[in-house]
């Protein structure tokens, strides 16, 4: 038998890490390259450090949504080079008024992120927040299933063990149930709103 | 209602990236068509934009979290993560052993070779790259900015990055002060900015980029003298190359 093969060396032996083992591979992650990013933006971009630790833990979960969405799949460069890239562009987002300005500034990179491309900023921007914020509050298995299905991009058949269903007819009517209570609550507030 | 869930379900599939492509066309056209489903497809992105951004704050305080927990390594060079702790390999067994020497053995090889070819390629680019970086060096002298970085642009919000732009300017870090003032020239619709941006571009030897600055400010300002004096400098650069 051959021995187990070392650690991740190659940015795709750490895609594939992180997408099979989760939190604990974005962990050593995290911990492997915290100080020397931090130093980086602090030397480079001219930032102090608590905005470069904001700058690299927003890097490090935008990278996760990355490897979990497949857009790094075929990721030739280190996972270093790929980390720092991200790094390098949410410290120039830093300068951007609607973060610099914004008290939250880990909030407002990745709400700058979801929004960059949005045609009516405003709008989406109130819209995203009220989805989060009623979604917070709803209770399980609504926001597991609509985080696994809609965040991880897990199948349903994957999601209904997670959530103790023996069926996954019954995860995909409960999804069903769920986005639909989901939305009644957001229009509710929508009407409010346009009022 | 079927009819509804099933549009449902396809929104949900090309949102989610899980259409063929001979869907993905099908689905766009029939948005592009019907109001209805364009309702509905906007409501739901707004769902799923609001569902990502709430995960996204989940996972960032989990991180927030390790941020203390977690014994940062002082230099992550030398310190690999725990799953590369080589002492978890099985040692009792004798093929494991062999067969991890021969594969080093093997990738010692491929490396060597990997890397003989990689410094033949390094030797050659660098030997290309010192020239052309000699050559700007001899030629480029630094245009003093006279241009008024302070936050007289008041209200607008782009004044902080104008400065720092221009300050990295001004203590010579081109490589840095460059993709800043490309940034104000747009932002601020400041086209001195951009005839910095080009000369920063060859200070720090991008010469390509800066040349396609110099034509976007001439074409603006034809015969402007410092522009015109950087081209020549770079058609110069360029011939010395030939």
């Amino acid at each position: 038998m051959l021995p187990h093969a070392p650690g991740p060396t190659t940015g795709y032996d750490w895609v594939i890490r992180i997408r099979n083992q989760g939190d604990s591979a974005l962990k050593d992650l995290y911990s492997l390259y915290r100080n020397e990013c931090i130093d980086w933006l602090q030397k480079h971009y001219d930032l102090n450090e608590d905005n470069a630790k904001d700058t690299f833990q927003v890097s490090i979960v935008l990278l996760y949504e990355n490897v979990i969405h497949g857009k790094i799949d075929g990721l030739s460069s280190s996972i270093k080079s790929y980390l720092f890239g991200i790094a390098k562009n949410k410290a120039r987002d830093l300068i951007k008024s609607e973060v610099r300005l914004s008290k939250n500034k880990k909030h407002a990179l990745i709400r700058y992120e979801l929004l960059k491309d949005a045609e009516d900023k405003e709008k989406n921007e109130v819209m995203i927040e009220k989805v989060r914020s009623t979604l917070s509050e709803m209770t399980d298995p609504c926001k597991t299933i609509l985080e696994l299905f809609y965040f991880k991009r897990m199948k349903l058949q994957d999601i209904a063990p997670v959530v103790g269903h023996r069926h996954v007819n019954t995860t995909k009517s409960k999804k069903h149930k769920c986005l639909k209570k989901l939305q009644k609550l957001v229009d509710n507030y929508k009407a409010q709103w346009i009022d | 209602m079927i009819r509804k869930k099933h549009t449902l379900d396809q929104i949900d599939a090309f949102l989610l990236n899980r259409l063929s492509a001979s869907k993905i066309t099908s689905f766009q056209n029939e948005l592009e068509r019907n109001d209805q489903i364009r309702t509905l497809f906007v409501e739901r992105k707004h769902l799923m934009e609001g569902i990502r951004y709430h995960s996204l704050l989940n996972l960032l305080d989990d991180v927030e979290k390790w941020d203390t927990e977690i014994p940062v390594e002082s230099n992550p060079e030398q310190n690999q993560p725990a799953s590369n702790d080589h002492s978890s390999y099985p040692d009792s067994s004798e093929i494991a052993q062999k067969s991890r020497q021969w594969k080093l053995l093997r990738r010692s090889v491929v490396a060597g070779i990997a890397a003989s070819v990689t410094l033949i390629f390094l030797i050659s680019f660098f030997q290309a790259n010192t020239r052309k970086e000699k050559l700007v060096t001899a030629y480029f002298e630094h245009y003093p900015s006279n241009v008024s970085a302070t936050r007289s642009i008041a209200p607008g919000e782009y004044s902080v990055l104008k400065e720092r732009a221009y300050n990295l300017y001004n203590i010579g870090e081109y490589e840095l002060a460059a993709p800043l003032l490309e940034e104000v020239a747009q932002l601020e619709n400041d086209e001195v900015s951009i005839l910095f941006a080009a000369i920063s571009y060859i200070g720090s030897g991008e010469i390509e980029k800066a040349k396609s600055l110099l034509t976007q400010y001439l074409s603006d300002h034809p015969g402007d003298p410092i522009a015109v004096k950087y081209q020549q400098m770079i058609f110069s650069i360029e011939e010395q190359l030939k």
